[in-house]
C-alpha cells in the first residue's frame, strides 16, 4: 500500500510563520508526524499555509500531479488541529484527491474550515484543537487510512471515528418507527445520542446595501490582532479570550501568532487601511468614520467564542449608529 | 473573521470582509468579500513603492465601499 502524507511548512520542519510562503515540495519518506503514523509513508508533500491559501490555483494542481505520479493508494493529511489555513489546505487537497480516485483522510478539529472544504468527499477524523492531541489523533487517522488504502468497506462515522460526511446509508431496523422514535427521544433525554448531524455554519441573508458611502458612518473592525504599541491589554496572539476597543489613532503593533507580522509592523495600514479611509473621508467620499477600532485575534479562536465577541462588537456598533463595516482578516 | 461578520450582519449592519482567503470567508458565511493581497498584509503590498502602495490601498477600500453599496444574494467575492 502506497501512502502519501501531506504536511504544512511547520510540521515538515521548514519553519514557522516566516516560512508560510513556501511553495510545494516533494520529499521521499516520512517527515515529522508522518513517522508517528505507523504507516509506511512513501512520500511527503509539503506546502506553506500562506502559499496554499494565496496561490491555490498553482499549489493544488502541483500537489495533485505529484499524488497521481506517485500512484498513491491513500492520502493522509495533517493532522491540522484547530489551524484555519492548514486545515483548509488539508481539506481541499483531500477532497480533490478523492475526486481523482485516491481515497483520503484528514485529521482536524470539527470547527476547522477544512471540514467544509473536504465537502464530504474525504474522511475527516476529529482531533483536539491543539497539537497536544497529536498522540491521540495519529493512530485513529492511520487506522482509517489502512482501511481506505486496502479499499475495505468503511462503516458508519461513529463506528469508524470520522465526522459525518452528509451521506445517508439505509439499513433495515427490526423496530417499528414508533418504537424507534420513542427510543430516540429517550436517548436524547439521557444524553446518549451520538450520531446527530452537525449543524452547518450559520448563514445570515446579506443585509441590504448602503445607499451611498458618502452618507454613511463607517467603522473598522479587525481580527488581525492590531493593538497599541506594547500591547498594553495583553491581547493573546492566539485563542483570544477577549476583544478590545481603541481610539483609531493609537494602534500600531500586532499580537497575532498565526502569521508573519513583519510587513504589518512596518506599516499598520497593511492590516487596517486607515490612511486610505481617512483620505476618502476628507474628500467627502465616506460620510463619517467611527473613531474606535474593534480588534481581536482570529487565530484558533473557537467559533462559539468568536460569535460571542461578534455579538458584543455588533452591540457597540449599533449603539454608535454605525451603518457599515470594513472588516479585515488575516 | 466570518463569524464576526455574521454577528455584525445579524444586527443589520452590512460588513465587507477584506481577506486573502476569500474561499474560507465565503464558506464560513461572509456575504461581501474583497480579495486582499496576502494573509499577513491583506491591505498592503510591501513590494510596491510607498506612494503606489497607498494608491492601491485606496482602490481596495473604494472596491470595498462599492461592494457595500451593491445588492448581493449569496457570498460574493470581488477582486480589486
Amino acid at each position: 500500500m502506497k501512502v502519501v502524507h501531506y504536511l504544512n511548512q511547520f510540521f515538515a520542519g521548514r519553519g514557522a510563520e516566516g516560512a508560510a510562503g513556501l511553495a510545494p515540495e516533494r520529499i521521499a519518506g516520512a517527515v515529522g508526524p508522518g513517522r508517528g503514523l505507523g504507516l509506511d509513508v512513501a512520500v511527503t508533500l509539503v506546502c506553506g499555509d500562506d502559499f496554499f491559501g494565496e496561490h491555490e490555483t498553482e499549489a493544488l494542481p502541483q500537489l495533485l500531479a505529484w499524488l497521481e505520479e506517485e500512484a498513491a493508494d491513500v492520502l493522509v493529511c495533517g493532522p491540522s488541529f484547530g489551524s484555519g489555513r492548514y486545515g483548509y489546505a488539508c481539506g481541499t487537497l483531500a477532497r480533490e484527491a478523492v475526486r481523482r480516485g485516491i481515497p483520503a483522510v484528514c485529521g482536524m478539529h470539527p470547527e476547522s474550515p477544512g471540514v467544509p472544504a473536504a465537502a464530504g468527499a474525504a474522511y475527516v477524523v476529529p482531533t483536539d484543537e491543539r497539537v497536544t492531541g497529536m498522540r491521540d489523533a495519529l493512530p485513529r487517522m492511520a487506522a482509517l487510512a489502512r482501511k481506505l488504502g486496502a479499499r475495505a468497506l468503511i462503516g458508519a462515522p461513529d463506528a469508524e471515528g470520522y465526522l459525518p460526511r452528509g451521506l445517508r446509508h439505509n439499513v433495515l431496523d427490526e423496530r417499528p418507527a414508533a418504537v424507534r422514535a420513542v427510543d430516540l427521544v429517550l436517548a436524547k433525554l439521557a444524553g446518549t445520542v451520538t450520531s446527530e448531524a452537525a449543524a452547518p455554519p450559520e448563514r445570515i441573508p446579506p443585509p441590504p446595501p448602503i445607499a451611498d458611502p458618502a452618507g454613511v458612518r463607517l467603522a473598522l473592525v479587525t481580527e488581525s490582532g492590531l493593538v497599541p504599541a506594547g500591547n498594553p491589554d495583553r491581547l493573546e496572539s492566539n485563542r483570544a479570550r477577549t476583544w478590545l476597543e481603541y481610539p483609531l489613532q493609537g494602534v500600531t503593533a500586532f499580537a497575532h501568532g498565526g502569521y508573519d507580522v513583519r510587513a504589518a509592523n512596518a506599516d499598520p495600514n497593511r492590516l487596517v487601511p486607515l490612511d486610505a479611509v481617512r483620505a476618502l473621508e476628507s474628500e467627502g467620499r465616506i460620510g463619517g468614520l467611527h473613531e474606535t477600532l474593534y480588534t481581536t485575534t482570529g487565530n484558533s479562536t473557537p467559533v462559539a467564542v468568536a460569535a460571542g465577541f461578534g455579538a458584543e462588537i455588533a452591540q457597540r456598533l449599533h449603539d454608535a449608529a454605525v451603518q457599515a463595516v470594513i472588516l479585515t482578516g488575516t | 473573521m466570518a463569524t464576526l461578520t455574521t454577528a455584525i450582519e445579524r444586527a443589520g449592519i452590512p460588513a465587507v470582509v477584506v481577506t486573502a482567503l476569500p474561499t474560507i470567508a465565503a464558506m464560513a458565511g461572509a456575504n461581501r468579500i474583497v480579495r486582499g493581497i496576502a494573509v499577513a498584509h491583506p491591505t498592503g503590498d510591501p513590494g510596491r513603492p510607498p506612494g503606489e502602495e497607498l494608491i492601491f490601498r485606496r482602490r481596495l477600500v473604494e472596491r470595498a465601499l462599492e461592494l457595500l453599496a451593491t445588492p448581493v444574494s449569496a457570498p460574493t467575492v470581488w477582486e480589486v
